[in-house]
């Protein structure tokens, strides 16, 4: 079984190729057919966080490609993502649009929004820059919010489900096949998009955005791509997000959600798609196995009334962890489980341990 | 009249909360985003206080600041020590999952129900009228007047004092501190020490003022904005953009709406970040050096 | 060797440093340094000099390195890897590179931090007076910001805050560089007085060869994270080697070509 543990290409075909040898190609159909078939062998009660998880994916992806490939850091993901469900509500409610127009509508918001986003990481680093993108999060929630109360939605806006064509997507195992569709499309996007010319482009300004202007990248335009793209996906996630819950209102956008998204990406572990899948697992299942947890300790009623702060307290607690012990995240953890397996039996022992 | 007066006391507030996050920036070049939720433990220490151990005004405040100061020196001896050596990225992370964790705990020990530790203090939060037909409360008041003497005190220690000079020197340049003898861990964890008092005798007057609940912590996201218009590293700076930010919010209340007041810090925030994102008086190559 | 009977006050034993857990820095060297003596330690950029100073101040751990095998003794005690103030202390006291003063602090207010770490008043006040005298431009620029002093009263600023620690182990790293050739002179040459006239012990890292050897009783070579060689000043002066690459006097008067040189140094041999 060769899992690739040397460098063994003989033609450009093979070193462009995703999928490296034979053993892998087994494992990519291994999983996708086990993909396929889960929704039915698996309870509607899995099913529907597996789907929870596809959904998440999309806007993990899009924060994964800005912070942990571009190096911009971003507080203000949420907002995005509520952009695009804003989006998709108003044409909606207003203009009874279907998905063949909000979708793209979606997009072309994202793109505008990429762009005002962005304009601030032309001039800031770092922390300042994470907190324009607050600054416009919360400017973003604003103008929802006053959509809501200028039209009357004060408890939020009503959306029916989607249609494509004559399916009309609102059975759960539809809504299963259509984001893993829709996952495949963006996690393959993603991957050629980082190995190609932007995405180098991207990690040089990431590591070293002086050094990346010295070799003739144009950061400017790189950094403003970084955030368009982005956008366009997180708005995207955004739209299907509101079809998903039918419903779309400004509290669900709260920073606890960008919190959640940063969570993911870092949990899982920054600069790899595979730590953004990793994360969102992660950071979805987490509260279903605090549940578990106090189902089984058989925890006092007096506290499981709060479960909802016990969850918001053991996420933090968690993200505290990973930050501290594990900054390479999941993905780390799982290289040296890997390699471990790979190389085995010659480990590499580092110096002077 | 009434605005000028709510702009003074709003400003107050912001002042006291964000001399907290100027201190910690100074000593873990860190943005605490965890300040709000430490300034509501203050209001809820005071509730802890009075219904539990004494219920007379003076001593109450007292031993609730006592419980903030040791809340700050725990905050950096067991989570913020162990951030020293990583990415600003990653500290300021840490501190948001930190708030997080308050955010939980604060819930579930004390409700999310609105408590009013005014009532066991046995004390009114009385309204006065001023000149020109403004009025203001008790706790208005106490709020205007801590906020002036903690910042004459801040001002005179680090001016004059030994301590002060080298926690200046520390929030300078850690290395050069340590190579001359000076222990860093003492200066850093005083400094977490003060800045959580400060914030939390913001949120203990607020508290007497209007009330206390699971929601105060976004006064310290909007506080936010004020840090960075004066300048991250500036004491000084922290007056003139607390003014700044106050009014924006008093008059957007006034004339525009009040849900339109939640966002205009942030208006100003962004403005700032763009025209002259060291803020009024920090120092620029703190730009460089996140 | 180093003569005279005695203990050295520092001695560095078969010391290895390792970076990130991958890379070695410093690759066994011994170094002895005596009381009262002044000992540099030459070296061209990327020899492991700035390494094996941070080892023995304590700030290795910063660069996520560590002294993997070998000793570093002061005084007997064994301080490697110990925490820095703790080392501070003893009496070693470092002179750093960059990052030498307080930028936004006064002149007066730099000196009175170091000299604030002492617990009596008596011995503070005391202090700025020899600074003074042995730097009397100090005085005269007492109210400047660190930040808008030049070059040469910076560091003069650095080497006081140092001294108003105590030190019996002064550690300098690059006194000369940025700076013009007079003023190392004078600095140099202030650096052996006061070193005589207070009685404590010189560890000078310097690239700058000829300086260092003006005011060094010993001095020792590295090279790629090893020592190459050591000797009284005499002894390196009269190298051939050592004057070819440190010195800049060529044996040739005629100009060579690179090739020449890089074959040239590869074939060296370091012989006593």
């Amino acid at each position: 079984m060769a899992f690739a543990s040397g460098y063994f290409k003989t033609s450009y075909v093979a070193d462009l190729a995703l999928v490296e040898t034979r053993s892998k190609w087994a494992c990519v159909i291994l999983l996708i057919t086990g993909l396929i078939v889960f929704p039915f062998v698996a309870s509607a009660f899995l099913l529907d966080i597996a789907t929870q998880i596809f959904l998440a994916l999309i806007g993990a992806v899009a924060l994964m490609l800005l912070t942990g490939y571009a190096g911009q850091i971003s507080l203000g993901h949420a907002g995005l993502i509520a952009a695009g469900a804003f989006t998709t509500a108003i044409m909606f409610k207003e203009f009874n649009a279907t998905i063949y127009l909000t979708l793209p509508a979606s997009g072309l918001m994202g793109a505008i929004l990429g762009l005002i986003f962005g304009l601030p990481s032309l001039r800031l680093k770092g922390l300042y820059l994470a907190l324009s993108t607050l600054a416009l999060h919360f400017i973003v929630t604003y103008l929802g919010a006053e959509y809501e109360s200028q039209r009357g939605f004060a408890t939020g806006v009503v959306i029916d489900s989607p249609s494509l064509g004559p399916l009309l997507i609102e059975d759960p195992r539809l809504w299963y096949f259509f984001l893993l569709l829709a996952d495949i499309l963006v996690i393959l996007f993603a991957i050629n998009l980082v190995r190609s010319r932007t995405g180098r482009a991207w990690m040089a300004i990431r590591d070293r955005d002086v050094a990346a202007e010295a070799l003739g990248i144009k950061v400017a335009a790189s950094k403003l791509s970084a955030f368009v793209v982005s956008s366009v996906l997180a708005c995207l996630a955004g739209c299907l997000f509101a079809y998903f819950r039918g419903f779309v209102s400004v509290e669900a956008f709260s920073m606890l959600m960008t919190i959640e998204y940063i969570a993911m990406i870092i949990i899982g572990g920054l600069g790899t798609i595979l730590g953004a899948v990793f994360g969102t697992i992660f950071v979805v299942v987490l509260p279903y196995l605090i549940d578990t947890i106090v189902d089984i300790f058989n925890v006092p009623s007096r506290f499981t009334t709060y479960m909802f702060a016990i969850k918001y307290a053991s996420f933090g607690l968690i993200m505290i962890i990973f930050l501290v012990m594990e900054p390479t995240g999941l993905v780390g953890i799982w290289r040296q489980i890997r390699d471990y397996f790979i190389l085995w039996p010659f480990k590499y022992k580092p110096l002077g341990r | 009249m009434q605005l000028i007066i709510n702009i003074i006391q709003l400003a107050s507030l912001y002042c006291l909360i964000c001399c907290g996050y100027v201190l910690i920036y100074r000593a873990s070049r860190v943005l605490n985003l965890a300040h709000g939720e430490l300034m509501s433990m203050g209001g809820y220490f005071l509730f802890t206080v009075v219904i539990g151990i004494v219920a007379d005004p003076i001593p109450s405040f007292l031993i609730a600041c006592i419980f903030s100061v040791a809340l700050g020196f725990c905050v950096y001896f067991f989570l913020m020590r162990f951030m020293a050596g990583e990415t600003v990225f990653a500290a300021v992370l840490v501190t948001v999952a930190l708030g997080i964790l308050l955010r939980g705990l604060m819930t579930m020990i004390w409700t999310p129900q609105l408590l009013h530790p005014l009532q066991y203090l046995k004390l009114e939060n009385s309204s006065y009228k001023l000149f020109a037909g403004g009025v203001t409360s008790t706790f208005g008041i106490v709020m205007v007047i801590s906020a002036l003497v903690l910042y004459t005190g801040l001002f005179l220690c680090f001016k004059f004092t030994r301590w002060g000079l080298r926690m200046r020197a520390v929030g300078e340049r850690p290395l050069l501190a340590s190579q001359r003898g000076i222990g860093l861990h003492k200066y850093y964890a005083l400094s977490w020490g003060i800045a959580v008092f400060s914030g939390g005798l913001a949120g203990m007057i607020q508290a007497c003022d209007s009330g206390l609940d699971n929601s105060m912590f976004v006064i310290g996201l909007k506080a936010l904005p004020v840090v960075l218009v004066g300048g991250l590293d500036s004491l000084l700076g922290v007056i003139p953009g607390a003014f700044v930010v106050a009014a924006a919010e008093v008059i957007t209340i006034q004339y525009i709406s009040p849900q339109a007041s939640e966002v205009a810090p942030f208006a100003v925030l962004l403005a700032m970040l763009l025209i002259r994102p060291w803020g009024l008086f920090g120092t620029k190559e703190e730009l460089e050096r996140v | 060797m180093n003569e005279t009977n005695d203990k050295p006050l520092l001695h560095i034993e078969k010391m290895e440093v390792v970076y990130h857990n991958v890379l070695t820095a410093v690759q066994g060297i011994s170094i002895e340094v005596r009381e009262n003596q002044i000992v540099a330690l030459l070296g061209t950029n990327g020899a492991g000099k700035t390494t094996t100073l941070r080892a023995v101040s304590g700030f290795l751990g910063i660069d996520d390195a560590k002294v993997t095998e070998g000793l570093i003794r002061f005084s007997g005690d064994e301080i490697q890897n110990r925490p820095p103030h703790l080392i501070t202390q003893k009496g070693i006291v470092l002179v750093p590179e960059q990052d030498k003063v307080f930028d936004n602090l006064t002149v007066e207010e730099n000196l009175q931090v170091s000299a604030s770490v002492r617990e009596d008043r008596t011995s503070r006040e005391k202090s700025y007076d020899f600074i003074f005298n042995y730097f009397p431009v100090l005085a005269s620029v007492r109210n400047r910001l660190g930040g808008y002093l030049s070059g040469g009263e910076r560091q003069m600023l650095s080497i006081s805050t140092a001294l108003l620690c105590n030190p019996l182990l002064l550690l300098v790293d690059e006194l000369s560089l940025g700076l013009a050739p007079i003023i190392v002179e004078e600095l140099m040459n202030l650096l052996k007085t006061i070193r005589t006239e207070q009685g404590f012990t010189v560890l000078l890292v310097e690239q700058n060869a000829l300086a260092a050897l003006g005011i060094a009783d010993y001095g020792y070579v590295m090279e790629n994270g090893r020592l190459v060689f050591d000797g009284d000043p005499n002894r390196l002066r009269s190298h051939q080697d050592i004057q070819e690459f440190y010195l800049g006097q060529g044996e040739r008067e005629t100009r060579k070509s690179y090739r020449e040189v890089k074959q040239y140094r590869r074939t060296r041999r370091w012989y006593g």
